[in-house]
């Protein structure tokens, strides 16, 4: 099994996590600008002691996995349908083109006034951040499924069923499981704004309460948080992607762990076939 | 280098001393500073409709910033010299986050003009306990939030406190997505008159609702000294034409007349740091403290 | 003719694009039960397009081509194809793979005889590419087709796995297999056809139809062997003339 992050990748956080220690040490971080290292240990202390951290950070995962999950369900079928029948997507393609656009963040006015300021609000944003990378790299994955292989399928007389089953969603499943890695990523993105505008609780709003209280070690907190989250979250994908997908396993290695290669942003000017 | 060139090169640096040395002859000072009618900062709008910092040779910026913690922010990046009004609790949250800031001066105190309000036969004072309110967290208005849950025996973890500016808390008040906002001037009056909303309980006896006027550390003596000179003008004008300031902040402020009758004998407005407003200032550091919204204990001789 | 299985009625085809390709014109022939047809041509001639329209994969421009007297304007179960390259689904086993037409009744058997029984649960990628070619092969017998379409089975394969599946088409064939197998390698098709077609050179028609009457195994130093190859080639040649002096 290959290891998650290799030592290498260790190097740059270790030195700059000394250098921000020496730094402060030798006096030459200014607190008022940016926290030293043990006011930042010291900050996760304090918030962990009253329970705050704990419930910001359950808060946050409990509303990106409910805004994200709805997202996979409503934005992996629709990927498929649209990429198994091409003839749906001049329909479709520019409303979906256009919606794509415009950035979560940007509707949280209007998701306020609709859904509240409660749950119901940031789980569409979040919905709404996640269901274009998965949709989008759903329907990539279907298109790029060769036409070799369909003729297969028709050469067999597949059924419908049999098609979705042999055919379109384990050819499709690497791109599906990008599209769903770029959503999450994409979640936690848009989470974050959400709950800076308008929550109680939650990472986002711990930073802005934090910058609103002039607490720029707790800022740093929540965003250390985030980011290691967010890698965390990233990795059990690739997991469950490895254990998932065994065949992807030799041909590409890189395949289910590189972000890029079939992801929706790069399919605009590369047509790649996925085999 | 050719003749020709070095030609060039000594015009344009005797151009550059040129341009410098008249700016200097002209002793402008510069001088970024805050400028916001509401909630109702009368010496500020006097000030600017008078143009009296310009009459004494300051060539004065203004620019409008929302909250406390956005203008320290500025003032940490070197982009704002003078924040002429700022909550009591924004100068004390920013002190204690290391920011470089100091009070050069009162302002104004107020403590009837921030409140929690709710609809019309709503929340009720007695009934806080498990409500959501909305609140500009790290403000005055917080801070009297606190001192309200505390006279009723409560604290900010009984109740779900919601992140919000003023107008978004009014905002989210009037859909009921909130069941109390706390609010400040001119909205605060003007809600209550239209009945949209009533007052639970105000700042009386509370707090001193005071607010402040900070400088960047670092900043020239001569312009503070300027600045305070413009303000000092500003309070002379308004104690001697009172109607004339009132017109000018009904202008600036769009609101009818009715209105800032009502709002203007709320506000006290001085410029002398005071034994009371140092003791009340003392206070707040240690309900702030207490409350864990400062986490950093600071004297309050550490704000001058 | 009662036996008669397959009848290509004056076929043409002719893929439109810039410039328009004519793959093949005017087609005209049928084959009877239990024969080994070899479709013998230079590249593109169109042999490829031919086998295409008798799976139902394509439908020709103009003419019919009948299976049993029906049409054929979709695939179906009884007539198989073998294509060039063997299309595995790369995340089915090999044993999935096999059974892709929905027939397994006989799958372990049949993967004994093919020499694939230990590689069942392998998955394509861990397959040579002879072996690979055997999977797919085993998967269009597997539909239990009456007509078995073979597009250069043996091409790009070393001699040993060449011999051995040229040896296992044969006796597929035996077993009652009507075999169409296109190729433009005369020694392949000598080797295993009942029947040869020649074809000219793009855009496709017959130019020589011929019955082959020798038994299997052949041998290349067969007297009847050698004098068919120097025939065939003979024709080619003509072929060749023919057009350079046109």
């Amino acid at each position: 099994m290959r290891k998650r992050i290799p030592w290498q990748g260790w190097v740059i956080p270790v030195i700059f996590g000394v250098s921000w220690y020496l730094l402060g040490h030798a006096d030459l971080i200014h607190t008022g600008i940016f926290p030293r290292i043990h006011q930042v240990w010291e900050a996760i202390i304090f918030l962990t002691q009253r329970a705050a951290l704990q419930t910001h950070l359950w808060v946050s995962l409990q509303r990106v996995l409910i805004g994200f999950a709805t997202a996979g369900l409503i934005g992996v079928p629709i990927g498929l349908g649209l990429g198994w029948a091409p003839q749906l997507k001049p329909w479709f393609d520019p409303t979906l083109h256009f919606l794509r656009q415009i950035p979560p963040v940007a509707w949280i006015p209007l998701f306020i006034m609709w859904f509240g300021i409660g749950e119901a609000s940031k789980n569409a944003v979040i919905f709404y951040a996640a269901f274009f990378p998965i949709m989008l790299n759903t329907q990539l994955g279907v298109e790029q499924i060769p036409r070799t292989y369909w003729e297969v399928a028709d050469l067999y007389q597949f059924t419908l069923w049999k098609s979705l089953r042999r055919l379109v969603l384990p050819g499709s499943a690497p791109a599906i499981i990008t599209g769903l890695r770029l959503g999450m990523g994409m979640s936690w993105r848009a989470l974050v704004a959400a709950e800076m505008l308008a929550a109680s609780s939650g990472l986002g709003y711990l930073i802005m309460t934090a910058r609103s209280l002039v607490r720029l070690d707790e800022m740093v907190v929540g965003m250390l948080i985030i980011g290691v989250m967010g890698v965390a979250i990233d990795g059990i994908f690739a997991l469950i992607a490895s254990q998932l997908l065994p065949w992807t396993k030799s041909v590409s290695g890189v395949r289910s762990t590189d972000l890029g290669r079939t992801s929706y942003e790069e399919s605009a000017t590369t047509d790649t076939t996925g085999v | 280098m050719k003749a020709r060139n070095k030609l060039v090169f000594l015009c344009l640096i005797v151009l550059a001393l040129l341009l410098g040395s008249t700016s200097l002859i002209l002793g402008q000072k510069q001088l970024s500073m805050t400028y916001n009618p509401m909630p109702f900062n009368l010496p500020s709008m006097v000030e600017r409709e008078g143009q009296m910092l310009k009459e004494l040779g300051v060539d004065v910026s203004y620019n409008t910033f929302l909250a406390g913690y956005t203008m320290t922010e500025a003032m940490t990046a070197r982009q704002l010299d003078i924040a002429t009004v700022m909550g009591g609790t924004s100068a004390i949250t920013s002190k204690a986050g290391d920011r470089d800031i100091q009070v050069i001066g009162a302002y104004s105190q107020a403590p009837k003009g921030f409140a929690l309000v709710g609809l019309p036969d709503g929340l009720r004072l007695d009934q806080l306990a498990g409500k959501r309110i909305s609140v500009p967290i790290g403000t005055e208005a917080h801070y009297l939030l606190g001192k309200i849950l505390a006279e009723q025996g409560l604290s900010f973890a009984d109740i779900t406190v919601i992140n919000m500016l003023v107008p978004d808390g009014v905002a989210a008040l009037q859909t009921k997505q909130v069941d109390g906002a706390m609010v400040v001037e001119p909205v605060l009056t003007r809600l209550v008159h239209a009945g949209q909303a009533e007052v639970i309980r105000d700042g009386q006896d509370l707090i001193a609702g005071l607010t402040v006027s900070v400088a960047r550390q670092g900043l020239d003596q001569d312009i503070i000294d300027l600045f305070k000179a413009g303000q000092a003008q500003a309070l002379c004008f308004i104690a001697e034409y009172p109607d004339l300031a009132l017109e000018i902040a009904a202008r600036e402020t769009g609101l009818p007349m009715a209105l800032i009758e009502q709002i203007a004998p709320k506000y006290q407005f001085h410029t002398d740091i005071t034994p009371e407003i140092k003791a009340s200032l003392t206070d707040a550091i240690d309900f702030l403290y207490m409350e864990g919204i400062i986490r950093r204990k600071i004297d309050v001789e550490d704000l001058f | 003719m009662k036996n008669q299985l397959l009848q290509i009625q004056q076929v043409s085809k002719v893929f439109p694009g810039y410039p328009w390709v004519t793959a093949l014109t005017g087609i005209d022939f049928q084959v009877i039960s239990g024969e080994f047809v070899v479709i013998l041509g230079p590249s593109g001639c169109g042999k490829t397009t031919l086998l295409r329209l008798l799976a139902g994969l394509e439908k020709p421009s103009s003419g019919l081509c009948r299976y049993r007297g029906q049409e054929i304007d979709s695939p179906s179960l009884a007539i198989s194809y073998l294509f060039q390259e063997p299309r595995l689904f790369p995340w089915l086993t090999v044993a999935e793979n096999m059974g892709l037409s929905g027939h397994s009744e006989g799958l372990t058997a049949l993967a004994r005889r093919m020499g694939l029984a230990d590689f069942l649960k392998s998955f394509p990628h861990q397959l040579s590419g002879g072996m690979a070619k055997r999977v797919s092969l085993a998967r269009a017998l597997l539909a239990n087709p009456e007509v078995l379409l073979l597009d250069e089975p043996l091409a790009n394969l070393d001699l040993p796995t060449k011999i051995g599946l040229q040896q296992e088409l044969i006796s597929i064939w035996r077993r009652g297999i009507t075999s169409i197998m296109v190729t433009h390698d005369l020694d392949e098709a000598l080797a295993v056809a009942s029947r040869i077609l020649l074809f000219s050179p793009r855009p496709g028609r017959i130019i020589h139809d011929v019955v082959l009457d020798m038994d299997h195994p052949r041998s290349q130093d067969d007297q009847r062997y050698l004098l068919w190859k120097r025939q065939i080639m003979n024709w080619t040649m003509e072929v060749l003339n023919h057009e350079s002096t046109k």
